[in-house]
């Protein structure tokens, strides 16, 4: 522990003070969050506004379960399902193609890793609203709008290449001698991969994983774009879409609906954080 | 082998997949796309689930699915679908974007639609305003014209007779400055002054009242004329006056009128919906608050009694690639024509039947609110910009507005600089 | 037996990459060559007669000599990326400073800070939008109490202050990414190096300059310069909050592509400004990795 100590700049006490200052100032958002979700629409404008509501209630949480929907009939769950199928369908589609394309890359390139880099950065530069209109009339052809495929498709690639680099960069660092070895020992290639080589880059897999559900979970303009019908859309413009009319913001349901928007990627990340961690630096951190 | 079994694996993934995402029925669909769907506050979800319903009942074999989409996102998307060729059946448009949305080729040109009855029963002008590129393509769903609706209690308060509003540019001017005198935290006028294109449109009652226009007849820039720079410079004295914010747009500013701290404001006959969900007092509240007709400018001619409203029409368009415009026709002549339906939608937004025949009904024949409406109607023209490039035009106009309002800028070579880019985007 | 020598491993080299191939060239690859081609091209929506015709080099020479609209969403898109990478790097960098040491309840205080990135960026956006509102917001009166302010501000609609607002938003959501990489990039400095530092009395900024930056610069350079590249493409958080306004203070690339294409149905304006900000952020990314020397010795 003796070298914590020595990168210190201040003291114990004022380290501790100064990051209780900039966690409160990291948290008012949220807070403020929680605090507009629980109130009557009313009381949002009332001066000053209180951190704590007047008279607490949950029905904007009620709102956009049971009663609240579109004319159509849909309510907020069905956002979500549509979110949760997208995102999960997604992850699986990131993990088995970057695994595939990880491997093979790193097995068959192993320099390379900073022009590999490159082309990944490149990737990652088009100018997605350009792609737009592409994407509407491709997809339009092979009947792929509002289909949970169609997303899908679009998500997969967008974190694939970045998802690529993270998972190459573990495979990078499992010796090639360990799948030599099982080679001789009368493994095929494929087992080989499956049986050595998978198990030691299982956290590279959890890292992928959720860096493309997170992905998928954020998307906004081409979820809005490629599902129209109110009952296929995913949360991002289902939030936007049922809260933000003409005439008015409904705040304390919106701020309901992003609060339980925000809590399956919460949970998910508190408990997979560490693996993500190791993934983004397996890549970036020389290892 | 083990190849093989992992290339089943992908084959059986990507088919529960792909069949979790087959849908299909036998009924006739017809999708309905309109905003007021999506509008809790002003009242229009619970009617439109209501016209379903009650349509589907009528017509069991034809399914309606309505889609709430956004004001804001609705010129965007459709023009994506329709540039797809794969709109809905049937749109909520607003008027202003009607132009555009006809230029693109995707609407069904209606003339054959309208029996002789329903042309018979519709306002000459309601028709024409559903006309563009020379063809009726849409069918107006309510005639809104933009009014000045005002606080009544902050008019007494201020010395002037509630239930006289402003006539004159002179008399508004006036009441504007006696308002915002009452208190600090009260304004005068809030006009809704955002980059988007419709805030030009919502201009220009203000522009005709001193003579000024984006174009004239032929077709010429004229936005940087002397009337012009007048108007703008009347808009900028609201600011600099501090009668005005200019950091509202007009859900703020809805919301401050509803907080009575506002005087005037442009709004068309939804607001009552609107205003009825923001203020605690409910319907209460109705009667602090009043539509007048826009006050008179001095370039309006003698024989016209007040001043001339922007046209915000609601409208329904069809597509032209709609496989079922029979039956999507029915629904949006039964959202135009059913009493029931009609008078629920009254009574809840604000937004009157575009039928003759329905409006001779007592419910809105004895409403002073509805006659206010109508009176302005006659008065409503279009801007002569309008045509297929009029969103990017409004955009340089509102640019160039808020560079004078916000940034200061000089009135006069800003305008000029706005007719510039004007002519140069139209010259491409 | 040797991996990646014998002829059997070529065909597996080409099951294994094929798939993730033609999906990326069908998703990425077609779109855009699809798009560079329409940028060549006149094609409005409102002018089907037209349709799409050949038009030369048309739309670039408007965009780089015409209107001003290009120039000034590239200089807001620069503003924008290098403001929001800044300070998220900035208080990213500190945060993991002082998280990194034997702090009670570190893990905790790490979790916390590491909130914002989960949530959706439409969420973070409309959350903002309500902070900042000029009548309501919290932002307002928390500002006013503390005495920051005198009165109260309309932070995406003043000229002035609608950029910083904007930046304010995108760097609250992406913060802890910088903290997690620089957390785990410090934890691989070797103990040795501090405590030779220790040992010859540096102060702090010593230790930065000569142990913690050089340590560190590799992945400095690798998450600034892909957090630059996906705020040049944040399109989310701008748009909900001032889409593009006023005027044209927060007026980037990506917003003025989608307005040219859906708002005004230039497609081949819009796809002409989509194939120039690629270039643009070909150049700048390729500068800053080149100025940094990233790369080297490899």
């Amino acid at each position: 522990m003796s070298h914590y100590r020595t990168i210190r700049f201040v003291s114990g006490t004022v380290q501790y003070i100064v990051i209780i200052l900039l966690l409160a100032a990291v948290m008012f958002p949220i807070i403020w969050m929680v605090s507009t979700s629980f109130k009557e629409h009313h009381d949002l404008f009332e001066t000053p506004p209180r951190w704590i509501p007047r008279n607490p209630t949950t029905s904007a949480y009620q709102r956009i379960f049971i009663s609240r929907a579109g004319a159509g009939g849909v309510n907020f769950l069905t956002y979500f399902k549509n979110s949760l199928i997208v995102c999960s369908a997604t992850v699986l589609f990131c993990i088995l193609l970057a695994i595939f394309s990880g491997y093979a890359l790193s097995r068959f390139h192993r320099r390379g890793r900073k022009s590999l880099f490159t082309v990944i950065l490149m990737t990652q530069m088009f100018p997605l609203p350009m792609f737009l209109i592409t994407f509407y009339i491709m997809f339009m052809r092979l009947k792929l709008l509002n289909t949970y495929t169609g997303l899908i498709i679009a998500y997969t690639s967008f974190s694939l290449p970045f998802c690529i680099w993270m998972i190459k960069g573990f495979f990078d660092k499992i010796p090639v001698e360990l799948e030599e070895a099982a080679l001789v020992d009368g493994c095929s290639r494929m087992s080989a991969l499956w049986r050595v080589v998978i198990p030691l880059v299982s956290p590279g897999i959890v890292a992928i994983g959720i860096f493309a559900f997170l992905s998928a979970w954020d998307e906004f303009m081409f979820a809005l774009t490629l599902m129209s019908q109110d009952a296929m859309r995913t949360l991002p413009p289902g939030i936007v879409l049922s809260f933000v009319g003409e005439f008015d913001v409904r705040w304390e349901d919106m701020m309901a609906a992003s609060v339980v928007a925000t809590l399956p990627v919460l949970v998910v990340f508190l408990l997979l954080q560490k693996y993500l961690v190791e993934g983004l630096t397996a890549g970036a951190v020389k290892g | 082998m083990k190849i093989n079994r992992l290339l089943i694996v992908v084959v059986i993934v990507m088919m529960v997949v792909f069949s979790l995402s087959a849908l299909s029925t036998a009924q006739t669909k017809v999708s309905f796309y309109s905003w007021m769907a999506a509008e809790v506050t002003s009242g229009g979800i619970s009617v439109l689930q209501e016209a379903e319903r009650k349509f589907e009942e009528m017509h069991p074999d034809i399914d309606i699915e309505t889609v709430p989409l956004p004001y804001e996102e609705t010129p965007d998307q459709l023009a994506i679908m329709i540039a797809a060729g794969n709109p809905p059946d049937i749109t909520t448009v607003d008027v202003i974007w009607l132009e555009q949305l006809a230029a693109m080729g995707g609407l069904e040109p209606l003339s054959g639609y309208f029996s002789e009855e329903l042309l018979q029963d519709l306002f000459p002008s309601s028709l024409d305003l559903g006309r563009a590129q020379g063809e009726q393509y849409a069918l107006v769903w309510n005639d809104n014209p933009n009014l000045l609706c005002y606080n009544k209690v902050l008019m007494e308060k201020a010395g002037f007779n509630p239930d006289q509003p402003p006539q004159t540019m002179d008399d508004f001017n006036q009441a504007i400055a006696a308002i915002s005198g009452l208190g600090d935290d009260i304004l005068g006028i809030e006009l809704n002054l955002s980059k988007d294109s419709f805030s030009a449109d919502y201009l220009h009652p203000w522009l005709w009242n001193f003579g000024a226009e984006v174009f004239d007849q032929e077709g010429n820039v004229i936005l940087n004329n002397a009337a012009g720079v007048e108007a703008i410079e009347w808009v900028n004295s609201l600011v600099k006056n501090k009668y005005m914010d200019p950091g509202l747009y007009i859900r703020e500013i809805r919301v401050i009128f509803a907080q009575e701290k506002l005087g005037f404001m442009l709004e068309g006959p939804w607001i009552r919906g609107i205003l009825r969900g923001l203020n605690p007092r409910q319907e209460e509240f109705d009667k602090d608050w009043a539509l007048a007709p826009i006050p008179k400018g001095p370039a309006i001619p003698d024989d016209v009694p007040y001043g001339y409203s922007n046209p915000s029409s609601h409208m329904l368009v069809l597509a032209k690639d709609s496989p079922s415009k029979e039956a999507a026709w029915q629904y949006m002549e039964f959202l135009i024509s059913d009493p029931e339906i009609t008078k629920t939608y009254y009574q809840d937004t604000g937004l009157m039947p575009t039928r003759i025949s329905l409006l001779n009904d007592p419910i809105y024949k004895d409403d002073p609110f509805v006659r206010q409406v109508l009176n302005q109607t006659e008065y409503m023209k279009k801007p002569l910009g309008w045509g297929p490039r009029w969103g990017r035009v409004g955009e340089i106009v509102m640019a160039a507005v808020q560079e004078v309002v916000l940034m200061g800028r000089d009135v006069q070579s800003t305008l000029d600089e706005a007719a510039r880019q004007i002519k140069i985007e139209l010259s491409m | 037996m040797r991996i990646g020598k014998k002829r059997s491993d070529k065909r597996l080299y080409l099951f294994l990459i094929l798939p993730s191939v033609t999906i990326l060239f069908l998703t990425i690859g077609y779109p855009l060559i699809n798009g560079i081609f329409l940028g060549f091209h006149y094609y409005r929506l409102t002018d089907p007669a037209r349709g799409i015709v050949l038009n030369g080099l048309q739309n670039f020479r408007m965009l780089l000599f015409g209107n001003r609209i290009f120039w000034i969403s590239l200089y807001r898109t620069f503003l924008y990326c290098i403001g929001s990478t800044g300070v998220s790097f900035f208080f990213g960098f500190l945060i993991a400073l002082l998280l990194y040491g034997p702090i009670r309840n570190r893990s905790l205080f790490r979790s916390l800070f590491l909130l914002p990135w989960v949530i959706p960026s439409t969420v973070v956006a409309l959350l903002w939008l309500w902070i900042f509102n000029p009548q309501y917001g919290i932002l307002n009166f928390l500002l006013k109490d503390l005495g920051l302010i005198n009165q109260f501000q309309s932070w995406l609609i003043n000229p002035s202050l609608a950029m910083p607002s904007v930046i304010l938003a995108t760097s609250w959501k992406y913060f802890p990414f910088f903290m997690l990489m620089l957390l785990a990039g410090l934890e691989t400095i070797p103990k040795e190096l501090f405590e030779a530092s220790t040992i010859d009395g540096a102060t702090f900024f010593q230790r930065l300059r000569y142990v913690i930056l050089p340590s560190l610069k590799e992945i400095i350079i690798i998450v600034t310069i892909l957090e630059i590249i996906w705020e040049f493409q944040n399109f989310t958080i701008i748009w909900i909050l001032t889409k593009g306004g006023p005027v044209y203070q927060t007026t980037t690339m990506g917003i003025q592509i989608y307005r040219t294409a859906f708002r005004n149905y230039d497609m081949g304006m819009g796809a002409a400004m989509g194939s120039l900000s690629l270039i643009a952020m070909l150049i700048f990314s390729l500068t800053y990795i080149k100025a940094l020397k990233f790369g080297e010795g490899d």
